[in-house]
């Protein structure tokens, strides 16, 4: 058989190869779940230094993770000393747990990490009762009670300072603790990686206040 | 002598043997062959070899990035965290905590009694219990002056400080420092009651409308089928049975007339079961929610005895479950729902004890993506609800506060059906005006 005409045959047969597959392709393609993004080394590395700076307590740190890098207000320290005690004791309670790296869902990837903290509200519960029995147990101590109070007749500020920062610590010292799942999506863009947070992940970063 | 007729034909010359045969057919010139050239083979055979196989291989990846395209939905539009202020926040709260452990430093002490003055929390009114009568069609008319809204998360402070007694020391969903849709606004209800707060948030660039509802008494949350009866073929919009039932909030449920499918329990007894993979939700008489999963329940008589057991009051046969005791439930495949599609989407979430939340998902605005079942459970989760199930979605998913249409529903209308699920003040009067 000649050369010309094996190689039209070849390219006849590998046309009709090629146009068949497109059809068959094209209608599988249409009709086929979506098929999740996997995720990169780089997205993985950026979503641990995310859980890193969490867990760590590195509040500050995690914001400059988010994507569109917003100004979160955790670049100072509380105004007061019982707030910078307060903030100090929730930022060592934070604790970061996760199974598995990233993962893909559709166009997205995300983060899903268990994170455990201090729950401040029930951990300062009651804080005016232990504030009194506090003051209580001063007076008691006294052989003249009425000897502790100023001459207007009322509690000392500087003695009242001192028993709402010893409330305080006394509350610190025995914790109540949530778990909260954060999920964070991440996302590239110019060639870096960023994390987007849910808001359970902003709950945590403004100390689970509400 | 011999006869020779006079027209006798004279003897012919024989003609010499002949062989007869087809002539020829003429031929055509042929013309002379080109003798091919040394360099026309060498590039004959590299159009052959080279050429093929690279067409071949450019053919097939335009394939497969056809596949890869078309296989792939486009990205959604993302959001940025917007600005906050989150130690300032934090400095308020210990401000007022501190301000909170003064009040327990009082001047009585000196008198080295054990009595201190009462908290707030002591002082609080002795309030009665309500509820609804199983048997009721219809439940007591909301307080108008109890509705109100505001703009910003920030001003819900007050109000969710009023609601305290009814949460009970539950913790909301709903934040003050919440990530709202930024154009909508936040409605609440509260009376003594039932108190809940419906507003929007955007996942995924897709509008999730949330209706978080605390009630007082299980009888609260309840079930309408159109007419108040089952099995009726008329058909009417959320908003009409909502105001026809005095609902607080109010949500589509799962449109049982338009499908057999799954158990249909109403009023504690089982009306229907069909389908074997079907996932169905039941709420029992204390307001929680139950699940049976595919293949568990298949007869009349088996529902009937899960009904008894547990004591149920109605179920809600759509699916899939979402949530079970706070676990993500996944699905590759599910009878109803398209759950591997984008659609509208509509579920109904339980935090705690008398505690829920209804939420839906739609195209708004400029945020026109629509979630798969996963996507949209992946944000249920994020309410840290301890069950959720997905109810009827597409056109169907609505949400109805004080007989408004909350969400956006496809094509911006609703379609009408056959049932809603509802929560209702139990206030006879039609609740007391706590705002």
């Amino acid at each position: 058989m000649k050369v010309s005409k094996l190689a039209s045959a070849v390219f006849a047969v590998v046309g009709t190869v090629l146009l068949v597959g497109s059809i068959v392709t094209g209608f599988v393609a249409l009709n086929s779940p979506t098929r999740a993004v996997k995720p990169t080394q780089e997205a993985n590395v950026c979503s641990q230094s995310v859980l890193r700076a969490l867990d760590d307590g590195d509040l500050s740190k995690v914001g400059e993770y988010l994507y569109g890098k917003p100004s979160l207000g955790l670049d100072r320290e509380p105004a007061t000393t019982e707030g910078k005690q307060l903030w100090d004791a929730y930022r060592d309670s934070i604790a970061v747990t996760t199974g598995e790296n990233c993962y893909g869902e559709g166009t997205n990837i995300y983060q899903t990490a268990q994170v455990t903290h201090m729950d401040i509200a029930q951990t300062l519960s009651g804080l005016d009762r232990r504030a009194g029995e506090l003051l209580k147990e001063t007076l008691d101590a006294q052989e003249d009670p009425a000897a502790l109070l100023g001459e207007d007749g009322q509690i000392p500020e500087k003695l009242r300072q001192e028993l709402r920062t010893q409330a305080l610590r006394d509350a610190l010292a025995e914790p109540k603790t949530v778990t909260a799942q954060i999920t964070f999506q991440l996302i590239e863009q110019d060639g870096q990686w960023w994390a987007l947070p849910d808001q359970a992940m902003l709950d945590i970063l403004s100390g689970g206040l509400g | 002598m011999g006869y020779k007729p006079k027209y006798a034909a004279s003897p012919r010359k024989r003609e010499p043997d002949v062989i007869r045969t087809k002539p020829e057919p003429e031929k055509k010139p042929s013309r002379p062959k080109k003798a091919q050239s040394k360099a026309g083979r060498i590039f004959q055979i590299i159009l052959t070899v080279i050429l093929v196989p690279v067409c071949a291989f450019a053919t097939g990846k335009l394939l497969m990035d056809m596949v890869e395209t078309v296989g792939r939905p486009k990205a959604a539009v993302v959001v940025k965290t917007k600005d906050m202020a989150m130690l300032d926040d934090f400095d308020a709260y210990v401000e007022k905590s501190m301000a909170q452990a003064d009040s327990g430093l009082k001047v009585s002490h000196l008198g080295l009694t054990e009595q201190t003055e009462p908290t707030e929390e002591e002082t609080e009114p002795v309030r009665e219990h309500y509820t609804i009568p199983e048997d009721a069609l219809v439940a007591p008319k909301p307080n108008p002056s109890c509705y109100g809204q505001v703009d910003s998360p920030a001003e819900m402070e007050p109000i969710l400080k009023k609601a305290k007694w009814i949460l009970d020391g539950q913790k909301t969903y709903f934040q003050t420092n919440q990530q709202i849709y930024e154009d909508s606004f936040i409605r609440y209800y509260l009376d003594d009651s039932i108190f809940a707060v419906t507003w929007q948030e955007v996942h995924d660039d897709s509008v999730y409308t949330f209706s978080e509802i605390k009630v007082e008494d299980a009888s609260q949350f309840r079930r309408h089928l159109a007419d108040g009866q089952y099995g009726s073929d008329t058909q009417y919009l959320t908003t009409e049975m909502a105001e026809t039932v005095n609902a607080v909030v109010a949500s589509a449920g799962d449109f049982y007339r338009f499908r057999n499918f799954g158990a249909v329990v109403y009023q504690g007894e089982t009306r229907r079961v069909e389908g074997t993979y079907a996932e169905t939700c039941y709420i029992d008489r204390s307001g929680d929610m139950h699940f049976t999963r595919g293949g568990e329940v298949l007869t009349v008589q088996d529902v009937q005895a899960f009904v008894d057991e547990h004591d149920i009051n109605f179920s809600l046969a759509f699916g899939p479950i979402l949530v079970d005791n706070y676990e993500l439930v996944e699905h590759t495949w599910y009878g109803v729902g398209e759950i591997t599609e984008g659609y509208a989407r509509a579920a109904l979430c339980q935090m705690d004890s008398l505690h829920y939340i209804v939420v839906t998902a739609n195209t708004t605005g400029p945020h026109q993506s629509i979630p798969t079942v996963a996507q949209f459970a992946k944000n249920i989760t994020a309410t840290g609800c301890r069950m959720a199930y997905c109810l009827d979605g597409g056109q169907t998913a609505t949400i109805v506060m004080n007989n408004d249409l909350v969400n956006r529903p496809v094509n911006g209308q609703q379609r009408k059906m056959s049932d809603i699920i509802y929560f209702a003040t139990a206030v006879p009067e039609g609740g007391t005006d706590n705002g």
